[in-house]
């Protein structure tokens, strides 16, 4: 018995952070691998965008992805409002590193374009989304730190920091907090800008499992703390498994 | 148990129908009407060059699209109509049929029949490889409208990349302005002015190939064109017949690659034209680099430089033979979608510059506001562009989308 315990302390000794780099990192993958198999998703998404007078703007989207096993999710995400901009369309390649691949179809001149995906920081359309939320979550983008155990109104959640290890990223870290009774779903996101400060913060609303085994929410309301902006993305008729392949995710299928 | 022949009868068109009328449930249809209506108004610094020359046009744009598809994706009709008023230049006021046409797709193939309008290319100052359309010169002087093409596509995605085949039955001419309009040459250009060189004018049909494929931080393709060309050829002036212009049948090779890393853009478009009359080559060359979200302000800022290069010299329909283009693209990425792009080309051989600024802003939800101005300098004598010398302009567009 009392070798047993010298051991634990000699491991500690020698890497006292490695047990709670491993510990936020399980947990993260946890979370991840409950959403092994989905296959494909498809979702009609509402924006709601709030300003600090309180004044409202709305964007209506489509959002198809499809599960990629042995790297990021392909999504394709297409608007139908504001009307101006109705038809355009993005086509997204996540990768577990690097960056991203990306193509804008533009339907006043039907032109699909190669599109940098170095712009991580930058609001997506306006909103107080950065194109970084909106990636497909990645194990590997991050450095995981588990924080501690608490309770968040009233539900058990696991707290992991995470440090993006991509370039470009508008965050110094971000706190996660994950519910630790229904498969480690995100609960609530933090986020803190490159000085170190709290910048926004993401909370996951009203979730649904759905085939007995997928999280996820039907609003995500994302508080920016510095401006006083605020939006919400409501999700509404969600499938899965929806005999999507590859042949859905091309630049073709972009123009059709 | 017998049954008598009408009750037989009678049963077999009970089950038909309800087949009929389950199979019209599993089969429903989306459709989606959309519409813009656009207010416009061109203001030009100079008085015109030319007799009858205008010098402030108003005019509005209608532009209805109308789309179906069936439940399952697989089949698709698309219509889209352009149609302007114009208060001067009876050329400019004009109809056409953008898009009006049915898609059928399968699992990793389509194939569509009717009129749509088909992009090629990557570049930004100039759209060599682009070539299944007709300009709509009278629309846009920058010669990025185009007017509805009749095909038929068949589009194959494979592992090794898109392939596309088209079959061109009609070759459209394209319209220059009217004695009352701007960008035009002394002599006014009727639409039957510049002939054909083959026999079957219009109806001679074109083909064309293309294969793009995308690995990693690359995308390329390859393109080859076989038929009536688009833009007019250029051979020259007569003093007798004025310009020489003439629709030949040509042989257009086409290559267009993108090398995409961070915040770099790399471009490259280059073919090789062949005709009776002329063989040329053509590129055009350049990059893109953005600085994004500076200072944690959203504001995305572009810088866009692209070398245009084009053998034919003077006889370069567009100008743009020896020429540099340097721009900026500056995007609020605001609620309401504010971003320009202004820039110049130089003539590195001759004196002409042309300096360009085009913006637009989302005003509440469903208006769009765009100021676009173009300023023509030093123009040489050499050019084509020589007749457009004084027609500098400022142009203001309301759209309203429903």
């Amino acid at each position: 018995m009392k070798t047993f315990f010298l051991a634990i302390a000699f491991t500690l000794a020698i890497n006292p952070t490695s047990t709670i780099d491993d510990k936020g990192r399980a947990l993260a993958q946890k979370s991840k691998d409950n959403d092994k198999g989905y296959e494909s998703e498809e979702v009609e998404l509402e924006m709601i965008l709030t300003n600090k007078q309180g004044q409202v703007s709305k964007r209506y989207m489509k959002s198809q992805t499809l599960e990629v096993a042995t790297d990021g999710d392909k999504s394709m995400i297409e608007f139908n409002s504001p009307k101006d901009v109705k038809g355009t369309k993005t086509l997204t390649f996540t990768h577990r590193k690097g960056d991203d691949d990306q193509w804008l179809f533009l339907p006043s001149i039907n032109r699909v374009k190669r599109i940098s995906s170095s712009n991580k920081s930058g609001p997506f359309v306006g909103s107080e989304f950065s194109f970084e939320d909106l990636t497909s979550f990645e194990v590997e983008k991050y450095t995981h730190k588990f924080v501690e155990e608490t309770t968040l109104d009233g539900i058990n959640v696991a707290v992991v920091e995470q440090v993006p290890l991509y370039s470009g990223s508008g965050y110094s870290k971000r706190l996660v907090y994950m519910n630790v009774d229904k498969d480690y779903r995100f609960e609530k996101i933090e986020y803190f800008d490159r000085k170190g400060a709290k910048l926004k913060t993401l909370v996951y609303k009203d979730q649904k499992q759905h085939l007995e085994k997928y999280w996820r929410p039907n609003e995500l309301e994302m508080i920016n703390h510095q401006n006083g902006k605020k939006t919400s993305l409501k999700f509404t008729n969600h499938k899965f498994k929806t005999g999507l392949t590859e042949s859905d995710f091309t630049q073709s299928s972009l123009r059709n | 148990m017998r049954y008598k022949a009408s009750e037989v009868i009678l049963l077999i068109l009970v089950i038909c129908f309800q087949k009929f009328v389950l199979a019209q449930e599993n089969k429903k249809w989306e459709s989606d009407f959309s519409m813009e209506i656009e207010l416009e108004q061109r203001l030009f610094f100079n008085e015109g060059l030319y007799v009858g020359q205008e010098q402030f046009f108003t005019s509005g744009a209608l532009i209805p699209k109308f789309s179906v598809e069936s439940n399952d994706g697989k089949h698709q009709f698309g219509a889209k109509l352009f149609g302007r008023l114009a208060q001067y230049d009876d050329q400019r006021s004009h109809l056409d049929i953008r898009e009006l046409f049915y898609r059928y797709k399968g699992k990793g193939w389509s194939i569509l029949i009717g009129s749509n309008i088909v992009f090629w290319g990557v570049t930004e100052s100039n759209h060599l490889v682009d070539i299944i359309n007709q300009t709509d010169q009278v629309e846009g002087v920058d010669g990025e409208d185009k007017l509805g093409q009749p095909m038929i596509q068949f589009t194959k995605n494979t592992n090794i990349g898109t392939f596309e085949a088209y079959y061109l039955p009609y070759a459209r001419r394209r319209q220059f302005p009217d004695t009352e309009g701007r960008f035009r040459f002394p002599e006014v250009l009727e639409r039957d002015d510049i002939p054909f060189e083959n026999n079957a004018e219009e109806w001679s049909p074109s083909f064309a190939l293309r294969w793009s494929h995308y690995l990693g931080n690359f995308d390329v393709g390859l393109s080859n064109f076989y038929g009536i060309a688009r833009e007019p050829q250029f051979l020259g002036f007569n003093l007798q017949t004025g310009l020489q212009l003439s629709y030949p049948v040509i042989n257009q090779t086409g290559l267009d690659a993108q090398f995409t890393k961070d915040a770099w853009l790399l471009k490259l478009e280059s073919i090789y034209r062949t005709s009776d009359d002329l063989d040329f080559f053509a590129f055009t060359v350049g990059f893109e680099y953005t600085l994004s979200d500076i200072k944690s302000s959203g504001i995305d800022v572009g810088i866009v430089s692209e070398y245009l290069f084009d053998e034919r010299k003077e006889l370069t329909f567009s100008g743009f033979d020896n020429d540099i283009f340097i721009g900026s693209r500056v995007a609020f990425n605001d609620v309401q979608n504010t971003e320009f792009i202004t820039g110049g080309i130089f003539d590195v051989s001759r004196s002409t510059y042309l300096y360009s600024f085009e913006g637009s802003r989302r005003l509440g939800e469903s208006w769009k506001l765009a100021i676009e101005a173009r300023v023509f300098g030093s123009v040489s004598e050499e050019e084509l562009l020589f007749a457009f010398r004084e027609d500098d302009v400022f142009q203001i567009k309301i759209s309203k989308f429903f």
